[in-house]
């Protein structure tokens, strides 16, 4: 049983590994297309675009091995593995990008949004319950407030 | 040094490296949350502080987190922090049989002896390697900067291969912005906001701290098991010093020379301390039931290995691990240059740095033997509320960095690509590394090819670069020359 489930560990990595070896070649063709129209070296040996091109050659060359191992171990997707916290993860990072977009886009200050962003953060940590929302909202209130007034009026930095 | 010690004194320092010894302890007891984390998410807070202040603090928090990292792994047998690891295998059978007190006795105890032990390597060896670096040329400091990243790939944990991809990733993504040789833009795909480069900050902190974060909300609802610990038996004797004194100073040698090789961290420092505390003892079957020489084996070498990694950090610039990368960034965040020069330059801040990690190291054993009882208890701190509060400082301190949200943007991209890199098991160190290394290799690369008018065979003229080079490739060499001898070897043993 636990030589079949170290069988399918195996197994995840190779995949892993196919996807990551694709997306680091996919960077270095980035890097060559972004490098295409630098001028070529004129006061000096070497030029700007050497050492993008010869790090994403050599970037791209370690990942086929990378490929070629993992397609050699055999690839399978990785089925219901952790499921409640990778949905966790994604709610969370849904709500960082929400709260950063609507204070880069002056939509609300830094305060109201701190403090909903802990409020509603503590509640998809920690669950909702009524016990539970008190706290919630006493933290999220003082910590938000407390930060502002800290980074404002002690590192004098303007928070949006 | 006499002098750096006595600005030490004065109450702003002092209060900082207090301070700074007292978050990370906590900081470092908490598992999850590793000094790493703690120093970058302080940087910030640093910019309105004076230099020397500045690294007194994250010196503080260092060996603070290192150190609180015990904690945790005897009492729960979860490393407060990675280099703890080799600890859980002695200290928590040692808690587990009632005697968690002397466990974490001879961890702070050893703690100490290592940091102090480490400390001296540092304040004899900094000032004449520093002399030495400030007759490299640019080659040598090309060859240097290849040699640590090979060495930080091949001996970080996981692929060799993976580790050198890393390493080209962190190169790759220090490219965009001006090209400082010539000051052409480059890479930039027309995003103003790129002109400038990335900022070492935001993908510092993203790296770390968010994927870190990320891989904590995994195990958010793991309950702790609760144990409490009496101060009574925390602390030990001089009897206990004299019974494990050998160890004491084998384990503090080896950890040192571990931290000053680059890339590789406190745990495998511990792991080697540990596994030779075995190989020499009488007793070796003991060894991870709860037996006491694994414990200060694993405990000394961790904390020498910070002195060590100081070592090339402020005499070449070179980061030994991840968080001398950041501390590298914060002496950049000050306008000051990691190297050589700061001896000459900024002496205050070269001696102050040495002079701070033996103040920590007294700090950390005073504090921990004081407080470790209430210590443990903030294990069990709620992390719902520690990892929402610790996304937001993740915000506001990088916003903070030069009041721009493309900024914020970068961090959060950091993150997500920390963690993708963590969950294919490519090492992190290598990446971040990459990163604060390409600019200084760039440069130095293409200073030595002007200077030789382009012949790159000038390399073997420079007996250093040529050293360099030599270990480069050997290290690279080495993993498929042990593996031939491995097949070699096991042949004729499957034939008999």
């Amino acid at each position: 049983m636990a030589e079949a489930s170290n069988r399918g560990d195996q197994r995840v990595v190779a995949w892993g590994d196919l996807v990551f070896a694709l997306a680091v070649i996919l960077a270095a063709a980035v890097v060559w297309f972004g490098t295409a129209d630098l001028p070529p070296p004129r006061y000096e040996p070497v030029g700007s675009a050497a050492l993008p091109r010869a790090i994403a050659s050599l970037m791209s060359l370690l990942s086929i091995f990378i490929a070629v191992r993992a397609v050699r171990a055999g690839g399978q997707a990785r089925g219901g593995e952790q499921t409640g916290g990778l949905l966790r993860i994604a709610a969370l990072a849904g709500l960082l990008v929400i709260f950063v977009a609507v204070m880069d886009a002056r939509i609300v200050g830094f305060r109201p949004a701190a403090a909903a962003f802990l409020f509603v953060s503590c509640a998809i940590l920690g669950g909702l319950s009524l016990s539970r929302l008190a706290g919630y909202t006493v933290f999220s209130a003082i910590l938000s407030l407390g930060l502002h007034a800290v980074f404002t009026r002690l590192f004098y930095i303007d928070l949006p | 040094m006499i002098d750096a010690f006595l600005a030490l004194l004065s109450p702003w320092p002092l209060f900082y490296l207090t301070l700074g010894t007292a978050l990370g302890i906590v900081i470092g007891a908490i598992p999850g949350l590793t000094a790493s984390m703690l120093i970058a998410l302080t940087l910030p807070l640093t910019f309105s502080m004076e230099p020397t202040h500045a690294m007194t603090l994250l010196i503080g928090e260092y060996v603070g987190g290192i150190s609180g990292g015990l904690i945790a792994a005897t009492l729960l047998r979860m490393p407060g922090t990675p280099a703890s690891i080799m600890t859980t295998f002695d200290g928590f059978p040692m808690a587990q049989k009632g005697r968690g007190e002397r466990a974490l006795g001879l961890g702070i105890a050893a703690s100490f002896f290592g940091g102090v032990v480490s400390w001296a390597f540092l304040a004899l060896l900094s000032p004449p390697l520093a002399r030495l670096a400030l007759s490299f040329g640019p080659w040598e400091y090309f060859t240097l900067v290849l040699m640590a990243l090979v060495m930080l790939a091949s001996l970080s944990q996981g692929s060799m291969i993976k580790g050198l991809i890393a390493a080209c990733l962190g190169m790759l993504f220090a490219m965009p912005g001006i090209d400082p040789s010539i000051g052409q833009l480059r890479l930039t795909f027309g995003i103003n906001d790129l002109a400038g480069g990335l900022n070492l900050l935001p993908v510092l902190i993203g790296t770390f701290a968010v994927s870190q974060i990320i891989k904590d909300v995994l195990s958010i609802s793991t309950p702790l098991p609760r144990v409490d610990v009496q101060r009574k038996g925390v602390v030990i004797g001089r009897r206990d010093v004299t019974k494990h004194f050998s160890n004491l100073c084998r384990s503090s040698v080896i950890g040192t020379w571990i931290g000053i090789l680059p890339g590789i961290g406190g745990n495998i420092a511990a792991m080697v301390a540990y596994a030779t505390a075995r190989q020499v003892s009488r007793e070796p079957q003991k060894f991870g039931t709860g037996h006491e020489p694994g414990v200060v084996a694993a405990e000394t070498a961790n904390n020498a290995s910070i002195g060590g990694a100081l070592i090339p950090l402020i005499t070449m610039g070179i980061p030994g691990s991840v968080t001398e990368a950041i501390l590298i960034g914060a002496l950049i965040i000050h306008n000051l240059q990691p190297g050589p020069l700061l001896f000459a330059t900024n002496p205050e801040i070269a001696y102050g740095v040495i002079a701070s990690y033996l103040a920590a190291n007294i700090l950390m054993l005073f504090m921990m033997l004081a407080a470790v009882s209430y210590i443990a208890r903030v294990m069990y701190l709620p992390r719902t509320y520690l990892i929402s509060a610790i996304l937001l400082f993740c915000v506001i301190g990088t916003f903070a960095l030069n009041n721009r949200f493309f900024d914020v943007w970068v961090m959060l991209g950091f993150g997500v690509i920390g963690f993708c890199l963590e969950r294919v098991k490519v090492p992190l160190g290598p990446f971040v590394i990459g990163f604060v290394l390409a600019p200084i290799a760039e440069e130095q690369f293409r200073a030595g090819m002007m200077a030789s008018a382009g012949d790159v065979m000038a390399i073997f003229t420079r007996p250093f670069a040529t050293a360099f080079l030599i270990v480069s490739l050997a290290t690279l060499a080495w993993p498929f020359i042990a593996e031939r001898r491995r097949a070699r070897t096991s042949r004729p043993q499957e034939t008999s």
